[in-house]
């Protein structure tokens, strides 16, 4: 089915085309939520947060961006929305340093990555640390498209911002994610 | 050990390309299927009454905020010309 056909399906209030879209998109939100939040109850909540903005604003849905396009947007908005709700409550928790993002070395994470081999846990454990570090926008950036693969111009749609800043953020986020790194091997790998 | 350091950082890079997609759970697709698809948005009606009425009363605010603002001002130039009145008349008596 067409992208313009799905959506006036949508907008019908079609029971199939609903399906249809759990179909289409559903892992794909689910490991770009996955990839950001970095906990498997959060990807799923924020999975079933988005089909349900995106059901009940279907019928608004002015088709000016490719379906994929306005999921990913919501998705990237939803996440976006968990990792600030989270940080507040991180700085407002009785026990937590504020600082802590602050820190410019690498602290490992407690993110055990589903879809990974155990051979590589321990570096990616290292990576995920490292892209922790990196400011929101560039992080998300490098995730969706080093992870989930998305082209720059899916990322600059999903992101509302143009491609040439998709393609600074990227390789920002590398040149960071490289200084990271070899801040935590002068560190600990030496 | 310049080059063990880059060797490490490349190496550590590249461990991104060797995570899988995920597929959702069962569970997580049962949560999906149960969301409601059609909610009845009832637009809630301010009676057209109650906004002249408050309109009314934003209007009566503005005039009243008006009318003391010059009586205060009319009430500080009585002041000052009473005063400089009897200034001079006292002066014209020395």
């Amino acid at each position: 089915m067409e992208d313009f056909e799905h959506i006036e399906l949508l907008k019908q209030g079609d029971e199939r085309a609903f399906t249809l879209l759990i179909d289409r998109y559903s892992k794909m939100v689910f490991n770009l939520s996955l990839q950001l939040l970095q906990n498997e109850k959060d990807a799923e909540d924020a999975t079933q947060e988005v089909f349900t903005i995106v059901f009940l604003t279907a019928k608004q849905f002015k088709g000016d961006a490719k379906l994929s396009t306005w999921m990913y947007r919501i998705a990237i908005n939803k996440c976006q929305e968990m990792i600030r709700a989270r940080s507040r409550k991180k700085r407002f928790g009785f026990m937590t340093s504020i600082d802590t993002h602050e820190n410019s070395s690498v602290s490992l994470t407690n993110f055990q990555h589903p879809g990974i081999e155990l051979e590589n846990k321990e570096r990616i454990t290292i990576l995920f640390s490292a892209i922790n570090k990196l400011p929101e926008n560039q992080r998300i950036a490098f995730v969706l498209h080093k992870i989930d693969g998305l082209s720059y111009d899916e990322i600059a749609g999903g992101m509302e911002t143009s491609l040439s800043s998709v393609e600074s953020l990227i390789f920002r986020a590398k040149q960071n994610l490289k200084k990271l790194l070899s801040d935590y091997y002068e560190e600990n790998e030496r | 050990m310049e080059t063990n350091r880059e060797q490490w950082i490349e190496d550590t890079m590249s461990q991104i390309d060797g995570i899988a997609q995920r597929s959702i759970s069962s569970n997580l697709r049962n949560r999906l299927e149960r969301i409601p698809k059609h909610i009845d948005v009832k637009e809630l009606q301010i009676p057209l009454r109650s906004m002249m009425l408050a309109a009314a009363c934003i209007l009566v605010l503005i005039t009243v905020n008006i009318l003391s603002i010059k009586s205060a001002q009319n009430k500080q130039n009585e002041i000052n010309e009473t005063f400089y009145s009897s200034y001079f008349s006292h002066l014209n008596e020395i």
